[in-house]
């Protein structure tokens, strides 16, 4: 799940299930699972990392850039996502429409998504269409053109994304954007990355320019490419499209660090879409190079990931308190991999319209202070740490996977192949780590919850399903 | 088997409209503006990868597809049965949901938290559903936990035991649920255009009743588990890192003794036709969006009617580059997320467009689709449009079978809908040899509006623009 991801698009799957074709093998790396990782950086500053997988002729490719919702420029929220949509706008070269009739045109697809700490633009394609697809980056890292009549029909279609996945919805995001917004102090963290209409409203094309200038520049980018090419031949290939890009500084990126929170908080929302109560509850964490952050992840794990877990087992089994729960990790952000943080550890349910939030949040809290005292078991340990091995390679299955967690790990934490070392080290916390992390920060005084309520009816329909 | 793509270099496209063939007494689509020159060509595409798909059929009638590969050290299998919604008892339509969710929820050996424990400790999880057509049931993993990947199947596909306290919950969740789907306004028109398109046939319920939920109890959903869940009736397919020779004789012991009773789960009947335009009209108080949805009937996947229909509706509304996304998105600006799908089920299939737009221009929007529709039909596709869809659905072909999930969910919905396995590797064939008069021939007879279903789910301010376009029809999902 990926809700505040804000995409270019919905994904065009529709006619894919059945065009789903399989065939020969896989011949990625065998259990153990290394994927080979090769890194460079060109003279202009662009960090270049290369996977080859020769299993089928395909590859995925992921261009990163270090800078997302996070720091936005203030009085413009939304803005970060809103460039994410201009950069498929043309350039002087190949105006409008150009980028997705090449990319179809070589059998591929395309997207993009803006998240706090950075902006991805994912290809994947069939290797005939590489250098193309290549040079259709490398001419919008040069430069794009701008039109005020693009920047009118973005703003349009983005106002429209938000419409459609906030203000027309039932609880309309609320465990991102509200649950964020309440616990996290700076403005730089507590925003709303989707924006609010009079801040896309005042953006304008001097504004398009500056943010380029200032962020999309090489030497705050990361490609990745996976699949069916070899390392020299990828360095030659963007050394030959990208390499003459001039190179600007990035602004350094500022202290955005939070402390823990002292006291609980806690907001009340009304719903005038939905028909059944919910609650999201969040503990502030810090971001991935703490420390603690790796015990958080399989702490969330243990609280959340799958019908095995204790709040599962708790709440909507056990106590029948919930209809679901969903939650973890920097959810529902993306996965852990995807920060830098600072983030949340996220839970998020329906609730019985015979229960509260305050009994569903009190019930939590045994669940977790029983961690806090005596940490996970050991068979629990394991399993736990097992999945989340498996999930990381499910990850991993595609050339696109791997080309974006790779290209998204090098931006995040400056090691691409740091990627390879994510199952030792998932394996190597203990429970005395869990147990630690769940006492430090999975507190009531650090938890923020938002509970949030169907408006009452002005024309009481007969309630269904009671 | 393998079929090699035929290789076409950008810069082919650049100069396709001076080459381009009229056929005599039709028009054709201006081709685009040549694509810059700057552009590297397209690179020699590389043969298509061949299919290894190992078939057998147990002594008990259970369908075996494995396909075995090397590399990616995880394992996904599912179990498909005849019989979905769409054969659920009359007055109980939809509850093959909950006897699909009750799956999970324990066996005569284990119980649910059992089930999650034991694959959680492989790295997998189980998951089930019903479709209108069948029951499925998957469970994943680590390859190392092949063995019980296929226990649990077969221990769930024999011995579900719908515990008493299971079932009231799974009841009483479901109940919620509905609630909550009622919230959305894409559940709202996804249920009224499928009663719509479908009439009487059973395709029609998306979700059951509350009165119907509350009839279920547990003897019905074991007479029913016991009449779906039977080898003859059921196919099972393995996809990833195994030995093909080692499963098959897992799967010979945990199958072995299978047994099913009476009659198979008869199929439904043939699909009603396309109807004439109706205008429906759901209102959904407090809506700053219209929610469009378009729909008829069409071909099956089995019909050689699919695949044009396949690539008009790519060239139409399939993509970023579709004809639909560029007017409405990228042109107008009138929506984030049109889309047009093609599905099919095991008796024919149904065309549809959906898009969400701001409530001022919904009749701006739906005339805008009303056109793009009837174009189909009224023009050829252009020679860039014709090559680029099917060069995306060879792209899709190549991308898919590198995810160990999709292959398994195409191949289980071929079986369900009738089709061999081998349809796998024909695909990108079938797909290449559609010419552009086939696509104009599909357009013609799927694609006018004046045979669309169409649904507006919104504010009861925008309806009144709606009747310019025909009688609308207040509807109460």
């Amino acid at each position: 799940m990926n809700a505040s991801s804000l995409r270019r698009g919905q994904t065009f799957l529709a006619l894919v299930a059945l065009a789903l074709p399989s065939l020969g093998a896989s011949a990625a790396p065998a259990a153990g699972w290394k994927l080979p990782v090769e890194t460079r950086t060109l003279k202009n500053g662009l960090t270049v990392v290369v996977s080859p997988d020769h299993s089928a002729p395909t590859f995925g490719m992921s261009t990163v850039y270090r800078i997302g919702f996070r720091l936005e420029p203030k009085g413009r929220t939304g803005f970060a996502h809103l460039f994410e949509h201009m950069m498929f706008e043309g350039t002087p070269i190949a105006p409008k429409g150009v980028y997705d009739r090449v990319v179809q045109g070589g059998g591929g697809t395309n997207n993009a998504s803006t998240s706090y700490d950075f902006t991805n633009y994912i290809v994947k394609a069939p290797v005939s269409a590489l250098d193309a697809i290549l040079w259709l980056e490398a001419d919008r890292m040069k430069g794009l053109d701008l039109s005020e009549k693009n920047l009118q029909n973005q703003r349009d279609v983005v106002k429209e994304e938000i419409r459609v996945n906030v203000l027309n919805k039932p609880y309309g995001l609320f465990f991102w954007t509200d649950l964020f917004g309440k616990a996290l102090d700076r403005w730089e963290n507590a925003h709303d990355g989707y924006g609010s209409f009079a801040d896309l409203d005042a953006a304008t094309v001097a504004d398009v320019k500056s943010f380029f200038e200032a962020y999309y520049t090489p030497s705050n980018a990361v490609i990745a490419i996976a699949g069916d090419v070899e390392s020299a031949e990828v360095f030659a290939k963007v050394e030959k499209y990208f390499g003459e890009i001039p190179s600007r500084t990035a602004p350094k990126r500022p202290d955005v660090t939070e402390a823990a929170n002292t006291a609980e908080r806690w907001l009340d929302q009304t719903d005038p879409l939905a028909q059944v109560p919910a609650l999201a509850v969040g503990f502030k964490l810090p971001g991935i190079a703490s420390k603690d952050y790796l015990p958080a992840v399989v702490l969330g794990e243990i609280l959340a990931g799958g019908d095995a877990s204790r709040f599962y087992l708790g709440l909507v089994k056990g106590k029948e308190l919930l209809l679901e729960i969903s939650g973890g990790t920097n959810w529902p952000v993306g996965s852990p991999w995807e920060i830098e943080g600072p983030t949340l550890m996220t839970f998020f349910g329906l609730y019985k319209p015979t229960t509260g939030a305050r009994t569903v949040v009190k019930t939590m809290e045994g669940i977790t202070a029983a961690i806090a005292k005596g940490g996970p078991t050991a068979a629990e340990l394991s399993r736990v740490k097992t999945k989340m091995e498996s999930d990381l390679y499910a990850a991993l299955e595609t050339p696109l996977g791997r080309a974006d967690l790779l290209a998204i790990a090098q931006t995040t934490t400056g090691s691409a192949a740091g990627v390879n070392d994510l199952p030792a080290r998932i394996r190597a916390v203990t429970a005395e780590e869990v147990r630690r992390v769940a006492a430090a920060y999975v507190t009531a005084a650090n938890r923020t919850v938002v509970d949030r309520r169907p408006a009452p009816r002005p024309d009481p329909a007969p309630a269904k399903g009671q | 088997m393998k079929k090699t793509s035929s290789s076409v270099l950008l810069s082919a496209l650049a100069v396709s409209s001076s080459l381009l063939l009229v056929a005599a007494g039709s028009a054709a689509a201006a081709e685009p503006k040549a694509l810059p020159k700057e552009i590297p060509p397209f690179g020699q595409d590389r043969p298509l990868p061949a299919p290894r798909i190992l078939k057998s059929t147990t002594a008990e009638g259970l369908t075996v597809w494995l396909v075995p590969r090397d590399g990616f050290p995880k394992v996904t299998a599912l179990l498909a049965v005849r019989g979905g919604t769409a054969s659920d008892p009359k007055g109980l339509e939809g509850t093959g949901q909950i006897l699909a969710d009750l799956l999970k929820e324990g066996t005569t050996h284990r119980s649910s938290r059992q089930i999650a424990e034991e694959l959680q400790a492989i790295g997998g999880s189980l998951s089930a559903d019903a479709s209108d057509d069948a029951i499925t049931v998957g469970a994943d993993g680590l390859a190392t936990g092949t063995t019980r990947i296929l226990e649990i199947l077969a221990d769930v596909a024999r011995n579900a035991s719908f515990r008493a306290e299971e079932v009231e919950l799974a009841k009483a969740n479901t109940l919620q649920q509905l609630q909550v789907k009622e919230s959305t306004p894409e559940f709202l028109s996804e249920k009224v255009l499928a009663a719509a398109v479908f009439g009487e046939h059973p395709y029609r319920i998306v979700a059951p009743t509350p009165e119907a939920v509350r009839k279920v109890d547990r003897d019905l959903l074991k007479g029913e588990f016991a009449r779906r869940f039977r080898p003859d009736g059921a196919l099972l397919v393995v996809v990833g890192a195994f030995d093909g020779a080692s499963v098959q004789r897992s799967v010979a012991r945990l199958f072995g003794g299978w047994k099913g009773e009476g009659p198979l789960v008869p199929d439904a009947g043939p699909l009603p036709a396309a109807k004439a335009r109706e205008i429906l009209f759901v209102s959904r108080p407090g809506s700053v969006q219209s929610s469009l949805a378009l729909g008829r009937t069409g071909p099956g996947l089995a019909d050689p009617a699919y695949f044009p229909g396949v690539l008009a509706n790519t060239i139409y509304g399939g993509d970023f580059a579709s004809r639909l996304t560029q007017n409405i998105r990228e042109e107008k600006g009138y929506t984030y997320s049109p889309r047009a799908s093609f599905t099919t089920f095991r008796a024919g299939g149904v065309l549809r467009t959906t898009a969400e737009v701001r409530n001022e221009v919904t009749a701006a929007a739906l005339v805008e689709i009303f056109y793009e529709l009837d174009r189909m039909g009224t023009t050829d596709v252009t020679t860039e449009e014709l090559t680029g869809a099917k060069r995306l659905q060879t792209g899709r072909y190549l991308l898919g079978n590198q995810v160990q999930g999709s292959v398994a969910s195409a191949l289980e919905s071929y079986w369900v809908r009738g089709l061999p396995p081998e349809l796998l590797a024909e695909y990108v064939g079938k797909v290449n040899a559609v010419t552009a008069a086939e696509v104009r021939e599909a357009g013609r007879t799927l694609f006018p509006s004046r045979l669309q279903t169409v649904v507006v789910v919104g504010e009861e301010s925008v309806k009144k623009d709606l009747a310019q376009f025909g009688a609308v029809r207040d509807v109460k999902p």
